[in-house]
């Protein structure tokens, strides 16, 4: 087990240091650059020819690429991402405040989602073709078929503006700082209530048909069969013997949607006004910070890496049958 | 039929925006009522919250130089020349004891109020401003804005506490506006510059410019970055109190959203799109919330033509003038605009210069733009229906044609090009279309990489502004991105700058622009006005040719009355109830 997990941990280097390459060399080669990529101001005062020469000058973009490379990763071997070429703040720090509520709406959505799945896909499978089933399935289709951005502006419009329940627009309340701990978190809550149901839904109408046919091929197992004719209770054989072999392969659906969350919706983000990754990487990349749009790569790669690597653990953990060498 | 009934619906709609914003200047006096000399009325414990479409790059006012960094200019720093509603230079009386220029115009002597400070406490000095002038010269700072003009000024140097004589380079009529460039605090900065000239690269100098210490009415107190910005009222203040306790600039990016946060009450203030301004907007819930203003603003939409690119078709003025006339200007305006843009008369607001009407060959006529075209030798093929001509070498044919860049992101340009594409082609003009985000644009047009783009351009508060646009020596360090040259328009740049009597001045200007509208390196589309929503609680706004934020007093001139106002004032009711039967 061991051997294999130092096997996996050295094949991600390669693979890493090619994702970071590849798009190192992706986006300094794209067209545009950071001295003309801000948004100009008024008519006396847009990017001028000597003022774009200055500002390559200024971000070292006049060294060749590779030059540009080593500097880059010589800075990232010693954890320093280095600055924003947007407002010269240190890469970590402007990564890092979009990274908190990213990564805490990723893990509320998919625990959510996960008890939601679980019991509604379990009672779909054990009452299948039934009239709850259908409508179940129905409801899953539909759901899944509404493109997250129309989800969002009916969310918005009937549950924000119409009922008045919950906020659309940003992350926190104007008078956050003087607010209690519980009154944060419920601030903080009502605030992503919108957001989130539109990472929310779309996951859960993709997540029940796909619990619900795995279940219903385990149900026709023979160890199910076999467990059932031994006596035990349909409750047990459901907990102890169909669900640890229904999520099974839900670990690998895992390791695909956590770096697809994670990673944001710009067009979600943008129209909530939420301070997200997606919102980061859509801006970065529109004004061609390339320190930023690094420090993001670096991140979610590592990220994505990571969590396939857990996941291939978790697998051996669950099945007993794989084994790896 | 449908075709008709369409048009017929888009020129009511037009008509009745058109009026709407005329009766909203009229029927909202409140709105502009300027702040009571009894401030009893007044709430000063309000907050006001507007809406930012990104964030700003910096406080720091010599390296700001977007719309949005502008926003907080006159709100964190005082400055000893503002513009005003009319975007006129004028002095500052709550900064400028006294301004004279010497009768010579080659030296100019300022004089600081004695009750400056800034933020921290510290009073602000002259030694301040010189410091700022030096530091916007210095070759390690990019100030794209702070530095218009101020390279004409040779010698800044602080007489006394107060005082600073200014020594010009040549006596030109455009010396009052180097002279306005931001101050910063030398004890602040001073110290940080040492191990960073450039300002904005070391933790010190960005921590500095996202917390400045200024010397306006207020402070910012709170950035929680890709969310808000608040900034709080500075009691200390020496000037004039400004009637707003907090400001909340928030965050966002997205148009439609931000209207509904508009009519939730979320924001006070908003710049409106034109579909939203004509329709979006025609609704009780914005009713209630608020009234739309529409006023004038400096700006055109225009295309710019490689005059000096490898594309032989737009070289000729003749041919410029060809594709101008056939640009149907007011369909644009009706179908893209919803009839609030007006057709363009050409690019410096008639304020600056005393233009004259329109010209009438800026009059859509495609009969007479094939003619042109025919006559400068670019005939129609039997073959395809395209122009063609024959290029150098006589045996090659060339076809006419270009391609228009856009920018990625805009609604209404894509719907300008088909128009256009529409109409070119009637006359055997292949006009193609290529989507480029805003930094390839900007590149491309750097480089003279290109046929044609369509982009929209704001006039400066002064006609010289627009040297940089025109003037031969712009082509490679300037932004004359298309490439014009004529020695007639340097030599009237020049003399331009140096005219001091306003009358002269204003006929070079006018002869600059007939001279360049009629050799067509750009054509110039439509003007936009300046679209705006605000909250009926608001009064105290002026619209100025950058709209309710980028002039002086601004924001700072805003305030709300401590009870509500009766709803027959107009505010209430909003545009579109003003045009109900």
């Amino acid at each position: 087990m061991w051997h294999y997990i130092l096997k996996r941990i050295l094949l991600t280097i390669p693979t890493f240091v090619g994702i970071v390459l590849l798009t190192f060399l992706l986006i300094h080669q794209a067209p545009g650059s950071p001295a003309t990529g801000s948004a100009g101001g008024f008519g006396e005062s847009g990017v001028s020819a000597a003022d774009h020469a200055r500002l390559r000058a200024q971000f070292e973009l006049d060294a060749p690429i590779i030059v540009r490379f080593g500097h880059w990763m010589k800075r990232v071997v010693c954890f320093d991402f280095g600055q924003s070429f947007a407002d010269g703040r240190p890469v970590s720090q402007r990564i890092a405040e979009r990274l908190v509520p990213t990564l805490t709406l990723t893990f509320a959505i998919i625990a959510i989602a996960f008890a939601i799945v679980i019991p509604v896909a379990t009672y779909a499978a054990t009452h299948p073709g039934q009239l709850v089933d259908k409508i179940i399935l129905a409801a899953c289709v539909g759901f899944y078929a509404i493109p997250p951005y129309i989800l969002g502006m009916i969310l918005i419009l009937l549950v924000g503006v119409a009922l008045n329940w919950f906020p659309f627009a940003g992350l926190t309340s104007d008078d956050f700082a003087t607010l209690s701990t519980w009154q944060k978190f419920k601030d903080v809550i009502s605030h992503s209530a919108l957001i989130g149901s539109c990472f929310l839904i779309p996951l859960v109408a993709y997540l029940v048909p796909f619990v619900r046919a795995t279940m219903l091929s385990v149900l026709k197992e023979d160890f199910v069969r076999a467990a059932h004719a031994r006596g035990l209770s349909h409750r047990r054989v459901m907990l102890c013997h169909v669900l640890p072999n229904t999520l099974r392969p839900l670990l690998t659906v895992m390791g695909l949607i956590v770096p697809a969350v994670l990673g944001g919706s710009v067009v979600l983000e943008v129209m909530f006004s939420w301070p997200g990754m997606g919102r980061l990487l859509f801006e970065s990349i529109h004004d061609r910070d390339y320190p930023v749009i690094m420090g993001m790569t670096v991140l979610t790669a590592m990220i994505v890496l990571g969590v396939t690597l857990v996941v291939d653990l978790l697998y051996a953990w669950a099945d007993p049958r794989v084994r790896y060498v | 039929m449908n075709s008709k009934l369409h048009h017929l619906q888009i020129a009511c709609l037009g008509l009745i925006a058109g009026i709407s914003a005329t009766v909203a200047r009229a029927d909202s006096p409140s709105l502009f009522a300027p702040i009571p000399s009894d401030r009893s009325v007044v709430d000063e414990d309000a907050t006001l919250k507007c809406r930012l479409r990104s964030e700003p790059s910096s406080f720091n006012p010599i390296l700001m130089f977007t719309a949005i960094d502008a926003q907080f200019e006159y709100l964190l720093w005082d400055r000893p020349f503002v513009l005003d509603k009319d975007l006129q230079w004028s002095i500052n009386p709550d900064v400028v004891e006294s301004f004279a220029f010497a009768d010579d115009h080659l030296h100019a002597s300022l004089k600081l109020k004695s009750s400056l400070r800034w933020q921290d406490g510290t009073p602000m000095t002259a030694a301040d401003l010189v410091f700022s002038w030096q530091r916007i010269l210095d070759d390690h700072v990019i100030a794209r804005k702070a530095g218009h003009g101020t390279e004409q000024i040779t010698q800044c140097e602080a007489i006394d506490p107060q005082t600073v004589r200014f020594t010009f380079k040549e006596a030109l009529a455009t010396n009052k506006w180097s002279v306005d460039f931001p101050i910063i605090p030398k004890h602040v900065y001073e110290p940080l510059t040492r191990d960073d000239p450039t300002m904005q690269q070391s933790d010190a100098c960005v921590q500095a410019n996202r917390n400045p210490i200024g010397s306006g009415p207020y402070q910012i107190s709170e950035w929680i970055s890709g969310e808000r910005i608040v900034l709080s009222r500075w009691e200390g203040y020496p000037g004039p109190k400004p009637a707003f306790a907090r400001i909340i600039f928030r965050v966002m990016p997205d148009n439609n959203a931000a209207l509904l946060a508009f009519e939730t009450g979320e924001i006070d203030e908003m710049s409106l799109a034109p579909q939203q301004f004509a329709a979006d907007t025609d609704n009780q819930r914005f009713k209630d919330r608020g009234v739309k203003i529409r006023g004038e603003q400096w700006t055109n939409y225009y295309i710019g033509w490689n005059t000096c690119g490898p594309n032989a078709f737009l070289t000729e003025p003749v041919v410029r003038n060809a594709i101008g006339l056939a640009i149907n200007r007011p369909l644009i305006s009706q179908r893209v605009f919803f009839g609030l843009f007006k057709e363009s008369a050409g690019f410096y607001p008639a304020s600056l210069t005393g233009r004259d009407a329109p010209r009438a060959s800026n009059q859509f006529n495609l009969t007479q733009a094939a003619k042109l075209l025919d006559d400068a030798g670019w005939r129609v093929s039997d073959d395809d229906g395209w122009r063609y001509s024959q290029s150098a070498n006589g045996v090659e044919k060339v076809r006419a044609g270009f391609v228009l860049n856009l920018v990625a992101g805009s609604q209404t340009s894509p719907r300008v090009a088909d128009i256009m594409r529409s109409d070119l082609r009637k006359i055997g003009v292949d006009m193609t279309t290529q989507t480029l985000d805003w930094s390839v644009f900007n590149e491309r047009n750097l480089n003279h990489q290109f046929d044609a783009f369509l982009s929209a351009w704001t006039c400066g508060p002064d006609p010289d502004e627009a040297r940089n646009l025109f003037h031969s020596d712009a082509a490679q360090s300037g932004r004359n991105y298309v490439g014009y040259q004529n020695p007639k328009v340097d030599a009237l740049f020049e003399r331009g700058v140096h005219e001091t009597d306003a009358a002269e001045r204003a006929r070079i200007y006018r002869t600059i622009e007939q001279t360049i509208l009629s050799d067509e390196p750009y054509t110039f589309l439509v003007e936009a006005p300046t679209l705006w929503a605000f909250n009926h609680r608001l009064r105290g706004v002026s619209l100025s040719p950058r709209g309710p934020l980028h002039s002086y007093p601004g924001v700072r001139g805003w305030w709300t009355p401590k009870s509500p106002q009766p709803t027959d004032d107009g505010l209430r009711t909003g545009l579109p109830q003003s045009d109900a039967p």
